[in-house]
C-alpha cells in the first residue's frame, strides 16, 4: 500500500508526528505492534528534571536530542505540542517556562511540564495551597498506595483523613483481583448512578476537608466525571496517578488516535514491521509480520526503546530491531550497581544527524527519521524528559517532512 | 526466541494492557478477564486441569486482547484452547441449531418465506426462548429463497469466459441469507476482468462449531475446506477470496491455532475481498469505471474484531475511501457484542447489548446513510440495535459502479 509518510510506532511520539504530518495534508500510515507505553504513564509530561528546565536544556551536550532540536525552537515546539494535545481533546495545565510539580504514585513531588487537568500538583514542589484533605479510594483497590500520599501531605503540614468507599459493582469486581484495576473502577464511575452513590459517600464522610484527593480513576468513556462529582460534593477533587494501567494514559492514547484518524491517518494495529527495502540509499518500503508492504516517500522510526520493541539487547550489545541502524553503546557497561543511579543502558539508542535522520554504517539515510524513545543521548528516567523528547523530536521531524 | 509453551504464553509480562480492551470484562464483572482467564490461569491449568473454570465460556473469542498485547501473546487462543481441552459442558439442541449453519441454512432456504415469517412473530420468539434458551429479543437473519450456489451454477458459462479467475469462498451467510452480497462480489470482479468460480466443495468454515463445542465436526469440515482450497491454490494457482472477515480468519488462523491443521501451504492463498480488490486497483493494471451519477452517501465504517486481528482493516478503509461518491467516517474500533452465535444465547443477551451500546450510540451520532462492515454477524447486531442499514464494502463498491 502506498502512503506519503509511514511511521513505525504507535506511542506518544508516533502519534504526535502522525497528527502533525496528516494535518499538513499528507497521507500517513502508522504501524503499531500493540498498545503503547502511555498505558504505563502517569500522563504528567516532563520536559526536564530541573527547576529551571529551559536553562538546563541549553547547557546539554551536542548529542542530546534537545541540543539537536535547538534552543531557539523550544518555545514554538512546546506550545505546538500543547496545542495538538488540546486539539485531540486532552486538557492540560502547565508551561515550559514555569515547571510545576506532580505527585507520583510513590508520594514524591516531581518536576513536570504538562499535567492533566485536575491532578494534584504543587507550584513550587514545597507545599500545596490547602490545609486539609480527605483521601477517598475504592476498597480493595491495590494499585494506589494511600499511605505514601498521606505521609507526603502530612510532611507538608496538611491535615489528612482517609476514606475507603465500596460500590456494589466494585465489590463484585473484587472476586477477580486482576480485574479490580484502575480501568474497571473508571468504567464503573462512568455510570451516573455510581457517581451519585460516590458523591453521597463523600459528602457524608469527609467532613470539613478542603479538598478531596482520589486515585486517577474518574471516568473512562463518560466526559467530565471529575467536574460533575466536584459540583455534587461542592469541593475541589484532585487526582493522583495509580499503578498501571493508567486511565489517563489510555484515554490520551485513544484521544490522539482518534485525532490522527479524523485527519485521514490510517493505523495498522497489531502489525510489526520486520523487513524493509532500500534503493539508492533511500528506504523504499517496509513489510510487516502480517505480510503487508507499505511504500512511502518518508519513513519515521518511532518504535520506542526496549518495551516498545524498537531496541533489543542481549547483554553484550544493543541493536535497533528493524533497520540495523547505528546505535550508541556505553563504554563502561550497561548498568551500574546502585539502582537509583542513572543506568547507562537507558541512554542507548539509535544515532541520528542534526535533522534526526537515522544513521546506518556512518551514513545518514535521506528519508528515514527517528524520534522518541528509540533515540540515543538522553536518560528519560533520570532526566525526566521522556515525554518532552518524544513530542518535540516528533514535531521537529514532522516539520522537516512537511517543509521539504 | 525459543518458545517453551504454546501461544507465546511465556512472553506475557503481566503488563495488564489486555484487561483494558476486553469488551466482556468491561461490562460483566463476573468474567475473570483475559489476563486471568488466559496466561495467568493457563499456568495453573498446566499444573492441574482442576483449575479450569467454566466462566471461560464468557469469552467472546473476539481476540481484541491479542490485538492489544504489546508482546504478541495469543491470549484468545489460550482461552479457547483451554475450553476445547477442559470444558465438561456438553452442547445441546440450541448449540446444535446455532452451530450447524450449513444444515439449518439448506433447510431454511427451501421454505424461507415460511421460516422468515414464523421467526418474525413475537410469540414464536418467546417459544424459541423457552425451548432453546435463545433470547426472544434477538432478531434472526432472514433466509433467502434459493441459495447463492444455485445462482452460481447458472452463471458457470458466463464466468468461465474470463481468462483470469478467482475462487470465491462465499460462506454460509452469502449462500443462505444474503446472495446479493455474493452477486455484488461477482459484479465487481467481472468489472475488474476476473471470472468467479466456486470451490469444488465448500463447507461452513466452522467458526460456530468451534465456539459451540463441536470440535470433531469442525475438524471434519475444516478438512473438506482445506482439501478444496488446496486444489484451487496449489493445483490451479487460483487465489481463494472471501467476503466474510470471520470466514477468512477461521480458514487462515483458527484452523491452525485451534484445530491443529497444518495449512501453511495454502494460508497465503486465502485472501479477503477488500484486500484483494484494493491491491488490484493499486497495481496500475486495473481500474473501475465509477458511475458519475451515483448518489453521494455518508458511510461509517465499523471494523470487525477478527478483521482487526488479521490486521487488514486498513484495506477495507482505503478501498471505501477510493470510492468517489463515498463520504467516509471511521468509527472507533470496538466490538459490537454479538460475536457470532454468542449474542443469541439468552444468558449472553444483556452482556452482548451492553458491549455494543457505545458503538450503537456512535453510529447514531455519525449521521451516516449506511454503516459498512465486512462481518455478517456485526451486520445483524448493528441492524437490530440501530436505525441504520448495514452494507458490505463490496456492496457499496458495486453500487458505485452500477448503472
Amino acid at each position: 500500500m502506498r502512503y506519503d509518510t509511514v511511521i513505525i510506532g504507535g506511542g506518544l511520539s508516533a502519534l504526535m508526528c502522525g497528527i502533525e504530518v496528516a494535518r499538513a495534508g499528507k497521507k500517513v500510515a502508522l504501524v503499531a505492534t500493540g498498545h503503547s507505553s502511555l498505558h504505563f504513564s502517569s500522563c504528567s509530561f516532563g520536559l526536564y528534571n530541573a527547576k529551571r528546565a529551559l536553562e538546563a536544556i541549553a547547557a546539554l551536550g551536542a548529542e542530546h536530542p534537545y541540543s539537536k532540536i535547538g534552543e531557539d525552537n523550544f518555545e514554538q515546539l512546546t506550545s505546538r505540542a500543547t496545542e495538538i494535545l488540546n486539539i485531540a481533546g486532552i486538557a492540560t495545565v502547565g508551561s515550559a517556562e514555569q515547571p510545576h510539580y506532580i505527585i507520583t504514585p510513590m508520594g514524591k513531588w516531581r518536576e513536570c511540564w504538562l499535567s492533566m487537568e485536575g491532578m494534584l500538583t504543587s507550584k513550587d514542589g514545597v507545599g500545596v495551597d490547602f490545609k486539609s484533605a480527605a483521601i477517598v479510594y475504592p476498597e480493595g483497590f491495590l494499585d494506589f498506595y494511600t499511605q505514601f500520599v498521606v505521609d507526603h501531605l502530612q510532611d507538608m503540614g496538611v491535615e489528612v483523613t482517609t476514606h475507603a468507599f465500596a460500590l456494589p459493582e466494585l465489590t463484585v469486581r473484587r472476586n477477580n483481583p486482576t480485574e479490580m484495576r484502575s480501568v474497571s473502577v473508571a468504567r464503573a464511575l462512568d455510570k451516573e448512578e455510581n457517581i451519585r452513590a460516590l458523591a453521597t459517600i463523600i459528602s457524608r464522610q469527609v467532613g470539613s476537608a478542603e479538598v478531596v484527593i482520589m486515585p486517577a480513576v474518574l471516568g473512562f468513556d463518560a466526559p467530565d466525571v471529575r467536574t460533575r462529582l466536584e459540583r455534587m460534593v461542592e469541593r475541589e477533587i484532585l487526582t493522583v496517578p495509580t499503578l498501571p494501567p493508567s486511565v489517563e494514559g489510555v484515554k490520551a492514547e485513544r484521544a490522539l488516535k482518534r485525532a490522527f484518524e479524523s485527519m485521514g491517518g490510517t493505523i495498522f494495529m497489531a502489525h510489526t514491521a520486520n523487513s524493509y527495502a532500500m534503493e539508492d540509499g533511500r528506504v523504499v518500503s517496509i513489510t510487516t509480520n502480517k505480510g503487508v508492504t507499505l511504500t512511502a516517500e518518508d519513513f519515521v522510526l518511532a518504535s520506542g526503546s526496549f518495551i516498545g520493541g524498537g531496541l533489543k539487547g542481549d547483554g553484550k550489545r544493543i541493536d535497533e530491531a528493524l533497520f540495523g541502524l547505528d546505535t550508541v553503546t556505553p563504554e563502561s557497561g550497561y548498568t551500574t550497581r546502585n539502582i537509583f543511579e542513572a543506568q547507562p543502558f537507558m541512554s542507548c539508542g539509535v544515532v541520528v544527524d542534526n535533522t534526526f535522520k537515522a544513521v546506518k554504517n556512518g551514513v545518514a539515510i535521506e528519508n528515514l527519521y527517528a524520534c522518541g524513545a528509540v533515540l540515543a543521548g538522553y536518560n528519560p528516567v533520570k532526566e525526566g524528559c521522556g515525554a518532552g523528547v518524544a513530542m518535540l523530536s516528533a514535531l521537529k521531524v514532522a516539520d522537516d517532512i512537511i517543509n521539504r | 526466541m525459543y518458545q517453551y509453551s504454546e501461544n507465546n504464553l511465556e512472553q506475557c509480562t503481566k503488563c495488564t494492557v489486555c484487561t483494558v480492551y476486553c469488551p466482556v470484562a468491561a461490562v460483566n464483572p463476573l468474567y475473570p478477564g483475559p489476563k486471568q482467564a488466559g496466561p495467568d490461569g493457563e499456568r495453573l491449568r498446566m499444573k492441574s486441569p482442576l483449575f479450569y473454570d467454566e466462566s471461560l465460556a464468557m469469552c467472546l473469542n473476539c481476540k481484541r486482547c491479542e490485538v492489544a498485547c504489546p508482546s504478541d501473546v495469543r491470549i484468545g487462543d489460550i482461552i479457547q484452547s483451554a475450553r476445547i481441552k477442559h470444558s465438561k459442558k456438553k452442547p445441546g439442541l440450541r448449540e446444535f441449531t446455532l452451530a450447524n449453519t450449513d444444515l439449518v441454512g439448506s433447510m431454511a432456504t427451501l421454505v424461507s418465506p415460511v421460516v422468515n415469517a414464523t421467526l418474525g412473530l413475537k410469540p414464536v420468539r418467546h417459544i424459541v426462548e423457552g425451548v432453546m434458551n435463545i433470547d426472544h429479543r434477538r432478531i434472526f437473519p432472514k433466509y433467502a429463497f434459493g441459495t447463492f450456489e444455485g445462482w452460481m451454477r447458472k452463471q458457470r458459462k458466463v464466468q468461465a469466459q474470463f481468462t483470469k479467475q478467482v475462487a470465491y469462498f462465499h460462506g454460509c451467510y452469502v449462500n443462505y441469507n444474503n446472495p446479493p452480497l455474493g452477486k455484488a462480489f461477482v459484479k465487481v470482479m467481472n468489472a475488474l476482468g476476473y471470472g468467479v468460480q466456486l470451490l469444488d466443495k465448500e463447507k461452513c468454515c466452522g467458526v460456530a462449531l468451534i465456539s459451540n463445542g463441536f470440535i470433531e465436526k469442525a475438524k471434519k469440515q475444516a478438512q473438506t475446506n482445506i482439501n478444496s482450497i488446496r486444489k484451487a491454490v496449489v493445483e490451479k494457482s487460483l487465489p481463494v477470496v472471501a467476503t466474510s472477515s470471520t470466514c477468512t480468519f477461521t480458514l487462515r488462523d483458527e484452523y491452525e491455532h485451534l484445530l491443529g491443521f497444518d495449512n501453511r501451504d495454502i494460508r497465503e492463498g486465502i485472501d479477503l475481498a477488500t484486500k484483494f480488490i484494493y491491491n488490484l486497483l493499486c497495481d496500475g493494471n486495473h481500474t473501475l469505471a465509477f458511475n458519475p451519477d451515483a448518489p453521494r452517501i455518508r458511510v461509517a465504517y465499523h471494523s470487525p474484531c477478527h478483521l482487526e486481528r488479521m490486521g487488514w482493516t486498513p484495506y477495507s478503509i482505503e478501498l471505501l475511501k477510493l470510492i468517489p461518491n463515498v463520504e467516509f467516517v471511521k468509527l472507533d474500533s470496538q466490538c459490537c457484542g454479538i460475536a457470532g452465535t454468542y449474542g443469541f444465547k439468552k444468558e449472553n443477551y444483556e452482556t452482548s447489548q451492553a458491549i455494543g451500546a457505545p458503538l450503537f450510540a456512535a453510529i447514531e451520532a455519525s449521521e451516516c446513510d449506511y454503516v459498512a462492515t465486512d462481518c455478517e454477524t456485526c451486520k445483524w447486531q448493528i441492524e437490530m440495535s440501530t436505525t441504520k442499514k448495514v452494507l458490505h464494502p463490496i456492496e457499496i463498491l458495486a453500487l458505485a459502479i452500477g448503472h
